[in-house]
C-alpha cells in the first residue's frame, strides 16, 4: 500500500497549500516530421488555470526546460514542432527562480504528479498517458487518502452477503489516552461499496482497521508512506 | 425518505387506533415510577404503578407481550449527540410471583428470545475487545415530534418487549402478586471508541413507561436516533433494501475531531494579523448506503473566537455532482447554556444550487456570538480577572444536513476540507482559505484564511501571529518548506489559552 506523495518531485516541503489537478492531453500534429503535445492544467473542479508555467524537457537532456509555455485562458498549453520518436517529460514549473516566482498565484500549489513522461513514438495517432490526478493536499496538517476494498485484504475471510460485517477504520489519536479517531464505521455488504476518502493528520503513520462479525474479528494496519 | 417515515408511523398509529377504538378500549400508556439509574441498572417494581389486572390489559393489548417504553437520556460519548443516543442491554429479567406460590422467571441470559428491542449491535463489554451481539435502545433528546399525539409519543424513544404467554390476572385461576423487572445495561469498552463509546451508558436516568399498542407502534415507527446511530442491526429488517438507507458513515476529519479554520477579515489589508477575527471548527460526515454511495452529508460546526468589530457570515461550500438535488436543513443553537433553544439557520434556503452546496452556517456573527462580559470581542482576550472571571465562552453550534434525493458517488463531491469561507458584512468581501484560493494571500505570502489544528491557541487580540508563534515568519517565507510545526511553538504570554475541542464542542 502506498499513497502518493503530497509534495512530489523535489518541490521542497511545499505543503502550505495546494489545489489542483493537472490534466494533460497529448497528441500528434498533422504536419510531416513534427509532433505536438497539448494539454490543459485545471484545478480539482476541472476549471482551467491561466498563466501556469509549463516546462517541456527532453528526457535525455539536462534539467533545463527545452521549451516553456504558459497556459492560456482555458488552462491550455501546447508544444509544437517536436521531433517524433523522442522521449519528453512535461511538468509544472515550480522552481524558486525569479521567473517562476512571478507566478505567485501558483507557487503554493502542489501538483500530483508534477511531471508526466511522454513518449512520441508515432507520427500519427494517439499517445496514451497515465492521467494527471490532482490531489487536494490541503495545508500542512492533513493528508487525503482514498481507500478501497483492496486495502482490507482480510475482507475475503468474511461472508459479506450472509453475515452482518462491520468495517471500522481509524487512526491513533494524538493523545494515546484517547480512543482512536474513527474515519469510517458501518456495515459492509459488498466489497464494491468500499471506496471512500479519509483525511488524516500528517502526524499519523498508519491507518488501523477492524473487520468483525458475530463470529470473528480481524484487524490490520495500513502504513502511510511518503512517495 | 422523511415523508415515507412519517407516513409509515402515521399509518401504523392510525390503524392500531382504529382497532383499539373498535374494541372500546381506553388503555393509556403509563409512566413508571422506577427508572434505570445512572449506574446502568433498573429494578422496576411494576406493581408500584399498576395492578395485576391492569398489567394483564397491557399484555393483551400487545397480543401476549409487555412493551416498555424507554426515554434515552445519555451524555454525549463517542458520536452520541442530542439527535442520536444509545445504550445496550446486557440482561433483562422479569420475575412474576403468583398468588398460588408459583413463579414465572424470564431471564434473557437463559432465554435470549424472551426479551428484545428493535435494534442490536456488535459490542465489546469492558474490558474485552471481542464483540458479541446485544440488543440496543436508541433515542434522541430535545427534538419536537410534530406528529406525536401525546406526551408518551413525544418523550419516549425506544421499546423493550417481553413475550409473556401466561396470564397475569385470572380470577378463575392464579393472579400475579408481584412483578419485578430488572434491566442491566452493558458497560461497553468505550476505550475502543465507537461503536462502544456510542452505546455506553453515561448520563442520567432512563425513564420507563408501560406502553399501549398505539404508542408502541408510533415509537417503533419513529425510530428516534436510529439513522445516525452506528452499526445498527435491525431486529426486524425490511424486506427490501432502501437505496437511501444509511448503512455506514464516513467522517471528516474523524468522528471526534474537527477542522479548524481562522480568518483575517480586513482582506485585502493585512490588519493586525492576530488571526482570531473568526475561528470556526467543523466536521463533516457522509451517510453511505449499501452501495457505498452518499445519501446524506451532515455537518457540525462551532464558533470558537470572534476577535473583530466586523460581522460575518461563515459559509461552507461543497461542489456537488451535476444534477445533485436534495433537501437542506440547518439548526443553530446560539447559547450553550440553553441547548434546547434552537433556531433555523437563516441561510438554509437557497443553499442548494446546481452543482453546489453553499450554506451560510453562521450568519451575522456579531449578533449570534456576543461577548457575555460586554466586550467587543469573544475569546480573543484574557478576561481572567474580576469582574469577568472568564477564561472561555463556548460559542454557538450549528448542525446541518443535506439529504440527497438520489445517491451520489463520493468521488463526485469536492474533497474535504471543502471551501469554508467568510463573508464580511462590513466590507462585502469574501475571505477564503489560501489553500482553496491562493489569491487570498498578501504580497509576502501571508494567508488571510488558513486551516489550523483543533488544538489551536489564537493569538491575543492585536498580537501579530508571528509574535505569538515565533516560527511562523520562517514558515511563510520558506513557503511552507521549513518550520512546518510552527503552530506547536507559541509564546504563552501572547496567546489565549482556549480549551481544546472538549471545551468548545459542547
Amino acid at each position: 500500500m502506498m499513497f502518493h506523495s503530497m509534495h512530489p518531485n523535489g518541490g521542497g516541503d511545499r505543503r502550505m497549500l495546494l489545489i489542483g489537478s493537472f490534466l494533460l492531453l497529448c497528441g500528434l500534429a498533422g504536419q510531416a516530421g513534427a509532433a505536438s503535445i497539448e494539454g490543459q492544467v485545471t484545478d480539482t473542479a476541472g476549471k482551467g488555470l491561466v498563466k501556469v508555467p509549463v516546462c517541456l524537457k527532453a528526457t535525455s537532456a539536462s534539467e533545463s526546460c527545452a521549451k516553456t509555455r504558459y497556459t492560456d485562458k482555458r488552462g491550455g498549453y501546447s508544444f509544437k514542432g517536436l521531433k517524433t520518436g523522442g522521449d519528453y517529460s512535461v511538468e509544472i514549473l515550480l522552481d524558486r527562480s525569479a521567473a517562476a516566482r512571478k507566478f505567485e498565484s501558483y507557487r503554493t500549489y502542489v501538483w500530483s504528479p508534477q511531471a508526466q513522461h511522454v513518449s512520441l513514438v508515432m507520427k500519427n495517432g494517439a499517445i496514451e498517458l497515465a492521467p494527471f490526478v490532482g490531489k487536494f493536499n490541503f495545508s500542512n496538517y492533513q493528508r487525503s487518502v482514498r481507500l478501497t476494498a483492496a486495502d482490507f485484504p482480510e475482507l475475503v475471510e468474511f461472508d459479506l452477503a450472509a453475515d452482518y460485517v462491520v468495517l471500522k477504520v481509524s487512526f491513533a489519536a494524538g493523545d494515546p489516552e484517547q480512543p482512536p479517531e474513527t474515519i469510517f464505521l458501518g456495515q459492509v455488504s459488498t466489497s464494491d461499496q468500499i471506496r471512500f476518502e479519509a483525511s488524516v493528520p500528517l502526524s499519523a503513520t498508519a491507518i488501523d482497521y477492524e473487520i468483525y462479525s458475530a463470529s470473528r474479528s480481524l484487524a490490520g494496519s495500513i502504513a502511510l508512506t511518503e512517495g | 425518505m422523511i415523508l415515507k417515515k412519517y407516513f409509515a408511523y402515521l399509518l401504523a398509529a392510525v390503524s392500531l387506533g382504529c382497532v383499539q377504538a373498535a374494541w372500546g378500549q381506553t388503555l393509556s400508556s403509563l409512566p413508571l415510577s422506577d427508572v434505570i439509574k445512572s449506574q446502568g441498572t433498573g429494578n422496576i417494581d411494576l406493581f408500584k404503578d399498576v395492578s395485576a389486572e391492569q398489567l394483564e390489559q397491557y399484555r393483551l393489548d400487545h397480543g401476549a407481550m409487555l412493551v416498555i417504553g424507554v426515554d434515552i437520556n445519555e451524555s454525549a460519548s463517542g458520536s452520541e449527540k442530542a439527535s442520536t443516543q444509545g445504550v445496550a442491554i446486557k440482561r433483562m429479567v422479569l420475575d412474576v410471583r403468583f398468588d398460588d406460590g408459583s413463579q414465572l422467571l424470564l431471564d434473557s441470559s437463559l432465554s435470549p428470545n424472551c426479551c428484545f428491542t428493535e435494534s442490536q449491535a456488535l459490542l465489546a463489554e469492558v474490558p474485552l475487545q471481542t464483540r458479541s451481539q446485544y440488543y440496543t435502545l436508541l433515542g434522541e433528546s430535545g427534538s419536537s415530534r410534530i406528529s406525536s399525539t401525546n406526551s408518551i409519543q413525544e418523550l419516549f424513544d425506544s421499546t423493550l418487549k417481553i413475550e409473556l404467554d401466561q396470564p397475569l390476572f385470572d380470577p378463575a385461576g392464579k393472579t400475579a402478586v408481584s412483578a419485578d423487572l430488572q434491566i442491566v445495561l452493558l458497560q461497553t469498552n468505550d476505550s475502543l471508541g465507537d461503536p462502544e463509546a456510542f452505546y455506553d451508558f453515561s448520563g442520567g436516568f432512563e425513564d420507563l413507561a408501560l406502553l399501549n399498542a398505539v404508542d408502541a407502534a408510533f415509537i417503533d415507527a419513529y425510530a428516534a436516533g436510529r439513522e445516525e446511530a452506528p452499526t445498527v442491526i435491525l431486529t426486524n429488517p425490511p424486506a427490501e433494501d432502501d437505496t437511501l438507507s444509511i448503512s455506514s458513515w464516513n467522517y471528516f476529519p474523524s468522528a471526534s475531531s474537527f477542522y479548524v479554520v481562522g480568518y483575517e477579515d480586513l482582506y485585502p489589508y493585512k490588519g493586525d494579523y492576530d488571526f482570531n477575527d473568526l475561528t470556526v471548527a467543523y466536521r463533516i460526515q457522509y451517510g453511505l448506503n449499501s452501495d457505498g454511495d452518499v445519501v446524506a452529508v451532515q455537518g457540525l460546526a462551532y464558533l470558537v473566537t470572534r476577535g473583530s468589530s466586523f460581522s460575518h457570515d461563515w459559509r461552507l461550500a461543497i461542489t456537488l455532482p451535476p444534477g445533485a438535488d436534495g433537501v437542506v436543513s440547518c439548526s443553530l443553537t446560539p447559547d450553550y447554556r440553553y441547548p434546547l433553544l434552537q433556531e433555523s439557520c437563516p441561510g438554509q434556503d437557497g443553499a442548494l444550487q446546481e452543482g453546489l452546496f453553499d450554506l451560510a452556517v453562521f450568519s451575522d456573527t456579531l449578533v449570534i456570538f456576543p461577548d457575555p462580559a460586554g466586550s467587543l470581542f469573544v475569546n480573543s482576550q484574557r478576561l481572567y480577572s474580576a469582574p469577568w472571571n472568564l477564561k472561555f465562552f463556548p460559542g454557538p453550534k450549528a448542525e446541518f444536513r443535506l439529504d440527497f434525493d438520489a445517491p451520489v458517488t463520493a468521488a463526485g463531491l469536492q474533497s474535504p476540507p471543502y471551501d469554508p469561507y467568510l463573508f464580511v458584512r462590513d466590507t462585502n468581501q469574501e475571505v477564503r482559505l489560501m489553500e482553496v484560493d491562493p489569491a487570498y494571500q498578501d504580497i509576502d505570502g501571508y494567508p488571510f484564511g488558513m486551516l489550523l489544528t483543533d488544538n489551536w491557541k489564537p493569538p491575543l487580540e492585536f498580537t501579530d501571529t508571528a509574535v505569538a508563534y515565533p516560527q511562523f515568519d520562517e514558515f511563510v517565507s520558506s513557503e511552507g518548506a521549513s518550520s512546518t510545526a510552527w503552530y506547536l511553538d507559541f509564546l504563552i504570554d501572547y496567546i489565549v489559552e482556549i480549551p481544546n475541542s472538549s471545551g468548545w464542542a459542547w
